[in-house]
């Protein structure tokens, strides 16, 4: 055996020394997002082609033709009639870059019709073209009213995460939004923030965040008491590789789910395994105390993106997705309580290239259920509200938020 | 052609040279294309030993390093950035196999035109019965071995790479040399 691992060894080296720097198409570096605004990028993206140019080590022959991957996110028209199911949430609110990319706004518009109702500025540290993809946090309580954004901000050089920044502002009964105020509670610092969510009654803020100043990293979710500043924080045991993702409430102001996430899976991403209940009203400070709801990160026949508890804490509204071709994405409902499927919502197929696999994967979410329980803020292929448990599951109404073909990390309503 | 040893990536972990990369940590931009930069060649040959042509190859790394554009904010340790970037390599690297899997089961005669179109797109020299022999295994069994006798990775780095178990990496490997082995006699007999 040792003969044919040296051999082995020594013919794909040969074999891989044959690929030289001058055969190498230069990389081409990518926009944050595929429809990201060209404005936006020439200084940025620029630069960065030059340092790749001028790496020297890797610059391409003459006729070597960069063949740069084709982003095509699926455009959608959003429907904006007035036909706006009773009991929908009147308005939602996501960010975005500003209309003269000089910053990042809150956009509130009205769930009927898809229309603007007020806008926002929001301090930001981080560049522009994040707001677009990532960088910021929107919750809402629920009375439809009143909201929270979460901004990621400064990073020390030797950190990987970033301050969380939190703003409060309320909207009109005609969805004209206020001033922003930023909140003096705020969460630990240069970490990673998985998400953010406030409690029903408004006065609770869940941050799930990854401690990232331990020398591994350690999973932990606080809530901050909006009104005294007070802070709990729950932990994860050392050395464990699981995080929690997005946090969502349900039972009033009580009970805490989130996507528990491998961190050492996956290529790229980590990987939900299951979604843990956290008890609030419990003593103690260990995130693990709860119960694993879904035992597996495998149902509905798909493996779990995202998830939110609905409010009375019964069901599960998850999306999974299928790398198969097509790409399969499904909505379900599953049963809180044993995991088990009580229905499926919505199945949405995309076209399987890497590209897009990619894009789907990354974009998927249940952004944000309803007071009431009936309609969720969901991401799928498009953007728009999913009928989870109202009078007609599984009915989707398309919906505008970011540039068209880009998708949504956060909403909230 | 023995590749240089530099331009081998030795273990998974944090930056190679971190002092590369001062000032960059607040732009995440620079931050992966100098990764990618730094690793372009090796991220390359490193795809060419699975998916066994260049244009693919580059395909895939240039969507890994979008990947890792994209998701950079979502990344668990932005430090382990060549852990990523690896792992999506062998990802895209197996993603594009399974399609042309797909593709064979419906058109058989893609499969044989492929091989040729790769040999051709490369420029490659006339490849090894080894070399021939490792491009018809498994694609976990070539992830494993490119990874342990390419990269010169340990099991355990190469299980951390491949998300799965040491003892996978090992019975993996030991499957695949003993596939590898039989051919020997046959390449050592025509040396002779």
């Amino acid at each position: 055996m040792p003969d044919v691992e040296n051999l082995l060894r020594e013919e794909l080296k040969r074999a891989a020394g044959q690929v030289q720097p001058e055969l190498l198409r230069p990389l081409q570096v990518p926009t944050r997002r595929p429809s990201w605004r060209p404005r936006l990028l020439p200084l940025a993206a620029a630069a960065a082609v030059i340092a790749v140019i001028a790496a020297g080590a890797l610059v391409a022959g003459p006729t070597a033709a960069h063949k740069p991957a084709a982003h095509k996110p699926a455009a959608h028209k959003p429907v904006v009639s007035g036909s706006a199911p009773a009991g929908l949430p009147r308005f939602y609110v996501t960010t975005s870059s500003s209309p003269d990319g000089g910053g990042i706004q809150a956009v509130v518009r009205a769930s009927a019709s898809g229309q603007v109702t007020g806008t926002v500025a929001v301090p930001s540290a981080i560049p522009v073209e994040w707001a677009d993809s990532g960088g910021t946090f929107v919750t809402a309580a629920a009375d439809d009213r009143s909201f929270i954004i979460g901004v990621q901000g400064g990073q020390e050089p030797t950190k990987s995460g970033m301050d969380l920044r939190l703003f409060r502002f309320a909207i009109s009964a005609a969805g004209k939004p206020g001033h922003l105020t930023e909140l003096a509670a705020a969460p630990m610092r240069n970490e990673t923030t998985e998400g953010i969510a406030l409690s029903p009654d408004g006065k609770l803020l869940a941050v799930s965040l990854q401690n990232d100043s331990s020398p591994d990293a350690v999973g932990v979710i606080q809530v901050l008491d909006l009104a005294t500043g007070a802070i709990r924080t729950w932990t994860a045991p050392a050395h464990n590789e699981y995080i929690p993702g997005p946090p969502s409430w349900a039972d009033g102001s009580r009970v805490i789910a989130f996507t528990w996430l491998n961190s050492a899976q996956s290529g790229l991403m980590a990987a939900p395994r299951g979604i843990r209940l956290l008890d609030t009203a419990a003593p103690g400070d260990n995130l693990l105390a709860g119960t694993v709801i879904v035992p597996k990160g495998v149902v509905a026949a798909g493996s779990i993106v995202s998830a939110q508890i609905t409010p009375d804490g019964r069901d599960v509204i998850v999306v999974t997705w299928r790398d198969l071709t097509p790409v399969v994405v499904q909505f379900a409902e599953l049963q809180a309580s044993t995991g088990r499927l009580v229905r499926l919502l919505r199945t949405e197929t995309a076209r399987y290239d890497q590209v897009n696999v990619v894009t789907v994967e990354d974009s998927l979410g249940v952004l944000s259920v309803g007071s009431q329980g009936r309609y969720a803020l969901v991401q799928g292929t498009q953007f728009g509200w999913l009928d989870v448990g109202g009078p007609d599951p599984g009915r989707f109404a398309p919906l505008p938020a970011v540039p068209a073909g880009q998708y949504v990390n956060f909403a909230a309503w | 052609m023995e590749a240089d040893p530099a331009d081998v990536i030795r273990s998974p972990g944090l930056w190679p040279e971190q002092a590369a990369y001062d000032g960059a940590a607040d732009d995440p931009a620079r931050y992966v294309t100098e990764l990618f930069r730094a690793h372009h060649l090796e991220l390359v040959r490193l795809a060419v030993l699975i998916v066994g042509d260049l244009a693919t190859a580059e395909d895939v790394v240039q969507d890994a390093f979008e990947q890792l554009h994209r998701r950079w904010r979502t990344l668990r340790r932005q430090s382990s950035a060549l852990d990523y970037a690896r792992s999506a390599v062998l990802n895209g690297s197996r993603s594009v196999l399974r399609r042309r899997s797909v593709a064979r089961r419906h058109e058989a005669r893609i499969s044989a035109s492929s091989h040729q179109e790769a040999d051709a797109a490369v420029g490659f020299e006339q490849r090894s019965e080894l070399i021939e022999a490792f491009r018809r295994l498994p694609a976990r069994q070539r992830e494993v071995l490119a990874l342990r006798y390419y990269v010169d990775m340990s099991v355990a780095d190469a299980a951390a790479t491949l998300h799965i178990s040491e003892g996978a990496v090992r019975s993996t490997a030991s499957r695949g040399l003993d596939a590898l082995a039989r051919i020997l006699p046959s390449r050592s007999s025509k040396e002779a």
